[in-house]
Parts: C-alpha cells; structure tokens; sequence
C-alpha cells in the first residue's frame, strides 16, 4: 500500500496558503512548524505516515467553512481529523493537503432529556458524552472500544459501532441531526431532534461517509434510559465451532444479548497471561454474553441462557456475580489487541464480517491460510454480528514476514466477501482497504458511489484518495499493521 | 391508463426499461401494489409498474437476514417471517392490500415501535437498484454489520422512488418478542398524556408503543418482551397509575394493528389526512396550533414523535406546513385522490438541505427521470 502521492504544484502553494489561512483563523489555530506537525503523521495505523502542509483547529461551522473556502480556491485537499484514532487510515494527511482537526470544537450544547437528545460540537470524545448525562441516568449506545478518547465527528464519519452495536446499532442509528460543511463552505442543518427528516436520507449518506462528502460541525445524539441490569456470563467450548453453535442458538431462542463474543485458544492464553481475567486456561474456545434492559427480563433470559448454553455443549459456566465480576469478564476481552503485542512482535488486524452460518467454514480456511502462510491467526469476534478480528501474527523484522501478513490478511478478506460478507464491519475503508473495494463491488456499483463523491465535492478536495481504489482491481492488503506493541494510542482498549 | 402494461419480472426487464425511458426522455412513474398513491406529489410518467418482480430471494432466521423482491406482498412475509417467530421491528403498516416490500423501503414506513426499535432505514442492509444511468447497481450488504462504501441503503429508504428503481433488498429482521400486553389508560388530558410518555419513554422498560388519542383521552402502552418480564413491568406501571385496563396479547395485537394501519383516522369528503414528525416535546403545542387550521380528528404516536391529524381538504397548505416548521416538525399531506395533485405534499427542507438532495438526485438519476418532482417541485 503506497501513501497519495502529491501533486507538486500544491505543494509550491503552501506559502499561500499559510496567508489564507492566517487570515482565516487566530495564529494559535494554526500549526504549520515541521517539529508540531509530527503529531500528525499518521492515525493509529501507524504503518503509513505523512505529514501534512499545516493543521488547522477552527473553533465554529464558520471558521470551518472558512478554511474550506480558502483550500478550494487554492485547491488544496482537506483531511478531517476527529481523534486520529481510526483504524483504516482514513485520516492519513497528504503531503500536498491540510488536516483540519476539531479538537477545538468540544463542547456539549444542549441536553434535552424530554426529547433524549443531546447536541454536541464534533470533538467531543464518545465518552464524554454518556457521562454528560449519566448523572441524569441516561447514556449513549454506541461505545467503540476507543470511546475515551475518540470523537463524536469521527464515530459519525466512520460510523463507530461497539459491542453492543447488535442490540443497540451503530452510530446512524443513534444520530438525528448534524451541522455540517459542505466543500463549497456551505454551512447545511440536516435533521433535528425529531425521527424524521426532510428529503432523502442526508444523515444516513452522510454517516460513515469517511470525510469525503462534508464535514460535521454539531451533532444531535439519541440518548437512552441506562439499563435498569446488566448481567455478564462466560461459557467454555470444546470448539470454536460450537461457541459459534451455541451463538445461532441464542438468537435462534428469541433473545438479542446486548453483547457476545467469541475468544479462541491462542487468544485467551495471550489474554490470560496479559491481564489476568480469570479465563480457564487450556481450553478451546470462551463465549461472551452480556444480556440487560430491565431486571425482570434480564433474570428471566439468564436462566433460559445458561439452560440453552449447557445443552448446546458448554463444559464450563461462570455468571458474574456482581459489577466488578462483570467488568472483569470484559477485561480480558478488551485486552486481547494489546495481549498480542507480548507474543508477537507485530500484529494484523482484519475486521471483516461474514454471515454467522459461515463461521465454521472460515475458520478453517483462516487455519489453512495461516498454514499455507506460515504465520499464526489469532481469533477474536463480535460473535453476535458475525465481525471477525483475525490477528495476524508476524515480525517485521524478519524479511518478507510483513509481505506474507499482508497477503494473508487479504486472502481473509476475500473469502469474508465470498461467503457472503463485507470487507469492513467496524473499521472503515480509508487508505488501506480502499484496493479491496473491487472484491466486493464491480465498476457499475463504484460509479454510483464516486458520481455522489462528484455531486458533492467536485473540486475532489475532501479527504481524496480514501474509500474508493486507484486501480479497480482487487489487490492485496488492507487491514491494521502494530509494530512491537507501538500502537499509536498504546493506551486504548482495541476490541 | 388505456394501453396495457407490462409488470416488469426481472432487475434485467427493468434495466431495459429504465434504458428505453433515457433513450426515449421519457420519465418513470415506478409503483407495484399501488398502495401509496396518497403519499407525495403527483407523478407525471410513462408507468412502470415492478409488481411481477417479487418472490423471497433467501431467508436465513439465524442469520437476522432477509432478502426479497421489491413487488413482494408485505403480508406475505410477515407470514414468512412469523413461522420463524420473527419480525420486522420497525412494524411497517401496509394502509391497503397489497402493499409490498419496495412500496414501504421506497416510503421508509415504520409503525409504533419506531421510538424504541428505530425506523425502516435502520433495517435496511442492502440494496440493488437499476440507477439513472441504467445500470444495476448494489449498495450495502447482506450482513448486519457493514461500513463498506456509502450507506446507499439509507439514501434509497424514504426516498419515493425518485433515486432508482429497486430490484432487490435486504432487510434485517429480528426475533418477535414472547409476550406482549397493552395497558390502557383513559382520562388524561394532552399534555398530561404527553408528560407521562415522556416520562415512561426515558424509563429503562421494554416499552415498545405508546400513543394517545381519542375522545376518552386513553392513552396506550405497550410492554414486550419474555412473559414474566411482562406481567411485571405492567403491574408496575399500573400500580403508578393507579388504574388501567390491560389488553392480553391478542387484543393488544389487535389495537396496534388497527391503530398503524390508521383505521380510526378515517376521513369524510371534504377531509384530508395529515402526518406530522417532530421532536416530542412540541406535539401538542403543534396539535393546539392546528385547531386554527380545522383540525378534528388526532392522535400521538411515537411516545409523542408523530402527530396523526384529519385536516380540512382546503386547509391552507403552505400555511399548515409554516405552522409545522414553527414546531420543528415536518408534515405529510396525504392526497385527496390516490396519485391524484397534491402540490406541497411534504414539508419542504431548507435550502442547504434542499440543495444537497438535488445533488443526490443529480448523481443517481443524472436526467431525472425516476417520480420526477414527487418529493418537492423540481426534484
């Protein structure tokens, strides 16, 4: 995968640029120094790297679209960035381009518990926002894994999901107006705080759009009462296959948990040796589930689950018993992205999601691959939705080891799309699954998508490069490479 | 319509269709059960009806998947998916027979459980469509977890057939739950009804309709979900309450049947139906304005969203829409006669967001040739 290369002319701007800028914005909310705009280099997929021209941090949907004003007469490409911490690339800068960063744009504007909604500008972290009302007894669902520190502007250009997206959604579920910018500088309000909006479904395009199509300023979340209980199980299998069984089964007896997930050997021994979450140690597969709403229901399903688990095969049953025990089950989990960085050197994360049905089918060919490779895979999934997290295994630097991964990585990829899934259930496409795309769409389905990318942005100066493939053929790569640990946001859980 | 047409039976007969009407300029009025004549403008257009296309292409109950032809009955399935003990939880109303999947999609149709289970287009997971350029094209996927490419699932949902013409969706479908039971509640006055769904909307119970309406001022919950979880939360709202009726499962079935097929918002010559969607908190304040306007009959849906009304036909229209903006609400004026003139339909967006649906419809239906000016004039 090779990073956008610059059109040199732009890059001769760059001093102009700085003017229009300047003229834009406070000197303080410029950052154009070489040693200040190491910092943003590159997301947390730290593989590729660029710096962009300069950063700019306006404060307000009217310095934004100033900015955009001057970058489209001075056709400079903008990259938006929330957090930076996507997993796809999707806010690399371009040499030749600014990062406009929201940071500056954090503050809660409006709580309005009778309409459960809360109005927040676009740099506000996702968390930040269910504790905004949780005094209030109220949260918003979705809770990607980054949650303290990823942007409200970036889950809506991604659309972040979580682990409790089956039940609850994604962010376009969860979303019901915006303020945004369009390329032309046109400051647009789409929705409200009602359920419906005018016209076509601008939230839903607009959502998950990566940054190409505008640039979100405010936002107006769905808030929901927090559940009266949440009660967390964990199950031991024999197999990987029958923790999938037993999955089918659950939602096949009627009830939607608000969470599962499945964890296989290599995984829970990486984890165990990690955290210490009191996972049972050589078996072969652990179930997560993770049932709430009201206390009535959940006792009710808790005893029809463990009931529906020990017949579909499971050896072992522990229920948390209270909140810490909950939130310990949830550790382990949580820290299987960073469990893999003390037994490998590097690791490769795929996100693809496949019709549950096929999951024991892919693994075994995941087991092929790794074979046929010569490098380990690790499982971990949102088991529920069927979104796989393959770690790849490898060290970077051993010679062709990063090449190999890459290869398998696609080849996970491509059989995802084969059996009837998707590139991407959670991460994005950004840079580094963007050559995939053709796996999965022909050129007719890419037209349609690249003439609403023109409609909207005809100067092609948001985030350009990203989502759709130079080439139109299915190439390797696209997946989320960690060096010796060194993930950008070390910190962050990654599930 | 004297001249006979043809029901088109395949993606393939109605991309040649849709390549004959952008050689011949000639615009597209694209139905199938022909259900929803009352919604939006009237459609001048050669007919285009995709009724033969219809049949479930594959239904995997494990998988909370369903793929279907857009000309498929609705009723039909819902009886599917009922033999699996399953739904659509966005409970789509049919308002007549034959209703058909693509019909509801294309209108974006979700009943009660809106509030709490999200709207058709949260459902939605994949599409095909032939587009303005006569080409099959697909968006989304088939699985419930997808970020892959633009959500062009969403942007087909509620869009009135003014983007492409569908050939095929994927619905996500979703367990039915074991129990349900309705408690009914009379002699609340409006605002006092409307506090109360407020309030029993913000509550963590599984509360998956709640209206209000009627001469007796009844207002209605609905409690789902497995059978002792039921009983309990019903005890306990009626202990709060102090009193109410409660409808075991099959009468509760039955009024939440009733009321979002809009049975009892019947309308008399010389009366129009209206639908208004607004932020909650503003509904009986818009409900109150409307009275100027002569309003009679009404109700509240969507824990007090939605805002169903029976207008005067010579209601003043642009005046009826200003009133509803003034409540941030959106209205829907439903035609007098099915596909007959009904100029100002919807509530029209504001510039920005007219103008980005124009590039919308710019990129998919280049010469506007899809229900041209359905949604607004010139769209």
């Amino acid at each position: 995968m090779n990073v956008p290369e610059p059109v040199p002319e732009r890059l001769k701007r760059r001093d102009a640029l700085i003017d229009a800028l300047r003229a834009a914005l406070r000197t303080d909310q410029l950052i154009h120094r070489e040693e200040d705009l190491v910092a943003y280099e590159c997301d947390a997929v730290s593989a590729y790297r660029q710096r962009p021209l300069c950063v700019a941090l306006p404060e307000s949907g009217d310095e934004v679209s100033a900015v955009l004003n001057a970058c489209a007469k001075l056709d400079i490409p903008i990259v938006p960035w929330g957090a930076g911490t996507g997993l796809s690339g999707g806010a690399l800068p371009r040499a030749d381009g600014i990062v406009l960063s929201t940071a500056r744009m954090n503050k809660v504007l409006d709580i309005d518990l009778q309409n459960r909604t809360i109005t927040v500008q676009p740099g506000v972290t996702n968390k930040s926002v269910s504790d905004a009302v949780a005094a209030h007894g109220f949260y918003y669902a979705p809770d990607p894994s980054s949650q303290i520190a990823c942007s409200i502007g970036g889950n809506i250009a991604e659309n972040s999901g979580g682990v409790h997206c089956l039940k609850y959604g994604t962010t376009t579920n969860n979303l019901l107006g915006l303020e945004v910018v369009l390329a032309d500088g046109q400051i647009v309000r789409v929705g409200g705080k009602g359920m419906d909006q005018a016209g076509c479904d601008l939230l839903g395009l607009l959502t998950g759009s990566e940054g190409l199509l505008a640039i979100t300023t405010e936002a107006t979340l769905r808030i929901l009462p927090r559940p009266e209980r949440a009660q967390a199980l964990m199950a031991v299998f024999a197999s990987i296959e029958a923790a999938g069984e037993a999955v089918a089964q659950v939602i096949g007896a009627g009830m939607v948990p608000a969470g599962m997930e499945i964890m296989d050997r290599l995984s829970i021994e990486a984890v165990e040796g990690f955290v210490g979450a009191g996972y049972p140690l050589g078996v072969e597969a652990l179930l997560l589930v993770e049932l709430d709403g009201p206390a009535s229901e959940v006792e009710c399903h808790m005893e029809r689950l463990q009931v529906l688990l020990k017949r579909a095969g499971a050896s072992q049953i522990r229920v948390a018993q209270d909140e810490q025990q909950r939130l310990k089950l949830w550790a382990g989990r949580k820290a299987a992205f960073p469990a893999m960085g003390r037994i490998s050197p590097d690791y490769y994360c795929m996100d693809g999601t496949i019709p549950r049905g096929q999951l024991p089918f892919v693994l075994k060919r995941i087991g092929e691959f790794s074979q046929q490779f010569g490098l380990s895979v690790a499982n971990v999934f949102h088991a529920g939705d069927g979104n796989l997290h393959p770690l790849v295994l490898y060290d970077s630097n051993r010679e062709g080891d990063l090449e190999q991964a890459e290869a398998l990585g696609a080849e996970i990829l491509k059989l995802c799309v084969e059996v009837g899934g998707v590139l991407s259930g959670e991460h994005g496409i950004g840079l580094e699954k963007r050559d995939l795309m053709p796996c999965m769409f022909n050129d007719a389905d890419l037209d349609a998508q690249e003439r609403i990318k023109a409609s909207f942005d005809p100067q092609q100066l948001l985030n350009p490069g990203k989502v759709f493939p130079v080439l139109r053929r299915c190439v390797e790569g696209g997946a989320m490479h960690v060096h010796a640990g060194a993930e950008t946001f070390p910190d962050l859980e990654r599930f | 319509m004297s001249e006979q047409v043809i029901p088109l039976d395949s993606s393939i007969a109605v991309q040649a269709r849709v390549r004959q009407a952008l050689a011949d300029g000639e615009a597209l009025d694209i139905y199938a059960g022909a259900t929803k004549g009352a919604l939006g403008r009237q459609v001048v257009g050669s007919p285009c009806d995709v009724s033969a296309l219809r049949g479930i292409v594959s239904y995997e109950p494990g998988e909370l998947v369903l793929v279907a032809r857009p000309g498929t009955p609705l009723d039909e399935v819902e009886r599917v998916l009922e033999s699996e003990n399953q739904h659509f939880a966005f409970e789509p109303p049919a308002w007549g027979t034959g209703a058909t999947l693509g019909g509801t999609v294309a209108c974006n149709l979700s009943g009660p459980r809106r509030f709490k289970m999200g709207a058709l287009r949260d459902h939605l997971l994949g599409i095909e469509i032939v587009d303005g350029c006569g080409e099959l094209v697909r968006g989304g996927g088939k699985v419930v977890k997808n970020v892959t490419g633009y959500d062009l699932p969403k942007v087909l949902a509620g869009s009135f057939g003014t983007l492409g013409v569908l050939t095929e969706v994927c619905l996500k479908v979703w367990p039915r739950p074991e129990r349900e039971q309705t408690l009914c509640i009379e002699g609340f006055a409006p605002p006092a009804a409307l506090d109360k769904m407020l309030e029993w909307a913000g509550r963590p119970l599984e509360i998956t309709g709640l209206a209000y309406g009627g001469a007796e001022g009844r207002l209605m919950a609905r409690i789902e979900g497995p059978g002792p979880a039921v009983d309990r939360q019903v005890e306990f709202l009626r202990a709060e309450c102090g009193d109410g009726d409660v409808l075991d499962v099959d009468a509760s079935r039955t009024f939440w049947r009733q009321w979002r097929e809009l049975e009892w918002l019947q309308v008399s010559v010389g009366q129009q139906r209206w639908r208004f969607s607004g932020p909650p908190t503003r509904m009986v304040r818009l409900m109150e304005a409307l009275k100027a306007e002569g309003l009679s009959r009404w109700g509240i849906d969507w824990a007090g969203g939605l805002l169903w009304a029976v207008l005067p036909v010579d209601a003043e229209v642009g005046l009826v829409h200003r009133t509803a903006a003034r409540h941030q609400a959106l209205a829907w004026r439903f035609s007098a006669q099915p596909g007959g003139r009904n100029e100002e339909a919807f509530t029209p967006p504001n510039a920005g967001v007219f103008h980005m649906n124009q590039m919308l419809k710019k990129a998919l239906d280049p010469q506007g040739i899809f229900n041209p000016g359905k949604m607004y004039a010139l769209d």
